[in-house]
């Protein structure tokens, strides 16, 4: 990869942020490849990691997100990016786990950073971060976790509030709540939904079962027409000879054709039902795990 | 390096070397030195150095060098104001620790 395989990954991998803050990224990275020379070209690709790493270190800040990393000396652990090292030098497993569960901690919106700042007040009062409009900032009081009045040099512990420990469910009730909200806004287009697909799944039996009962239906009709036809060709043998072998061929030409039916039957009975029955069981456990068991049938 | 980095430590470092110069100084050369003093990846410092830029802390302005626009970042005054506070409760901090370590007094 050189430099400009790089810049372009990064850029399609930066699509979905806002154009200036893409813009502002890859002049600071073209400018650092500038800054590094030519012949560092290879070192400094080699020392960002992959375009997917710089992208995803670009959009976790950009998600008010930068108090989900730490900064190691491995380098940033984020949200965001996929290899995840094992943190070093036996941190507890609770610290573990929360940078682990990085990516259900978006909620540097929800907290108040500024709620219990271990500093305490009074060095602070000139602090211009008093009315910062940036409220998602944590970086200046700790995490918001009072327990941990070392935080301010730990951000991960934020994420213990969420994720790790569990003596502050605030993420998860408010989740939680969020998802009660949905569901009763929802009942209006969830009951129609469940109807329709109801409504398409008895259609779809109703169609099947009536191609079976049509199927046997000829199938039924054909072999009674034969054996009529048969008996009468052979009653009438004697009486005139070349009309009643004609009748009697037809009938056993309908029984033959009524066998053949009989089969088609057995066959989507036996063969064709459980298969679509496989695929749409099949279908409903991707779509919707929980639907399973109802629409199987 | 043993002990990890926050955020806040980060921020202070990254405006320690901008206000060094009056002029203030570019990403690469950043990177080099926060580099030079604790160990972390080259994609960590262009998100620090946004977010400083967005708090006021940092402002940027091109200038032109070598045919191109290179864009440098300068302590802004807030920016200053929270080096300092930054650097009073480093004293702080690593005070308590180092007698700590030596004592046990805290």
């Amino acid at each position: 990869m050189n430099r400009n395989d790089f810049m372009r990954q990064l850029e399609m991998l930066l699509s979905d942020i806002t154009p200036n803050e893409r813009k502002e990224a890859l002049q600071f990275y073209n400018d650092y490849f500038d800054d590094a020379g030519a012949e560092n070209e290879q070192a400094v690709i080699k020392a960002l990691g992959s375009p997917a790493k710089v992208a995803a270190s670009i959009k976790s800040d950009l998600m008010g997100n930068a108090a989900a990393g730490e900064f190691t000396e491995t380098g940033y652990k984020d949200a965001y990016s996929k290899n995840q090292e094992v943190i070093k030098y036996g941190q507890p497993d609770s610290e573990k786990d929360a940078s682990r569960n990085n990516d259900a901690c978006h909620s540097a919106y929800n907290k108040n950073p500024y709620g219990d700042n271990p500093y305490g007040g009074s060095a602070y009062s000139g602090n211009p971060y008093g009315s910062n409009p940036y409220g998602n900032r944590t970086a200046y009081s700790g995490n918001g976790q009072s327990q941990n009045s070392g935080g301010a040099f730990k951000k991960e512990n934020a994420q213990s509030g969420n994720a790790g420990s569990p003596g502050k469910p605030g993420m998860s009730g408010g989740m939680l709540a969020l998802i009660i909200i949905l569901c009763i806004f929802g009942i209006p287009i969830l009951i129609p939904l469940g109807a329709a697909m109801l409504g398409l799944v008895i259609a779809a039996v109703a169609v099947i079962a009536s191609l079976v009962i049509a199927a046997a239906a000829v199938a039924f009709a054909l072999v009674i027409t034969g054996v009529i036809l048969l008996i009468i060709g052979i009653s009438k043998l004697f009486v005139m000879p070349f009309g009643s072998m004609c009748l009697a061929g037809g009938g056993l030409a309908c029984i033959g054709a009524g066998i053949l039916f009989v089969i088609l039957t057995l066959w989507l009975c036996v063969t064709v039902i459980p298969a679509i029955v496989k695929v749409v069981a099949e279908l409903c456990r991707k779509l919707f795990p929980k639907k399973k068991r109802k629409e199987q049938i | 390096m043993v002990f990890n980095t926050g955020a806040a430590l980060l921020d202070a470092i990254v405006l320690a070397i901008c206000s060094r110069e009056s002029e203030g100084t570019y990403g690469y050369k950043i990177t080099q030195e926060v580099r030079s003093v604790i160990e972390i990846s080259e994609s960590t410092l262009y998100p620090v150095l946004r977010r400083l830029q967005k708090e006021e802390c940092l402002e940027v302005y091109d200038m032109a060098c070598a045919g191109r626009n290179r864009r440098y970042y300068k302590v802004t005054e807030r920016g200053r104001v929270q080096l300092n506070l930054y650097e009073s409760e480093w004293r702080r901090y690593s005070a308590k620790i180092t007698g700590m370590f030596e004592g046990g007094l805290g």
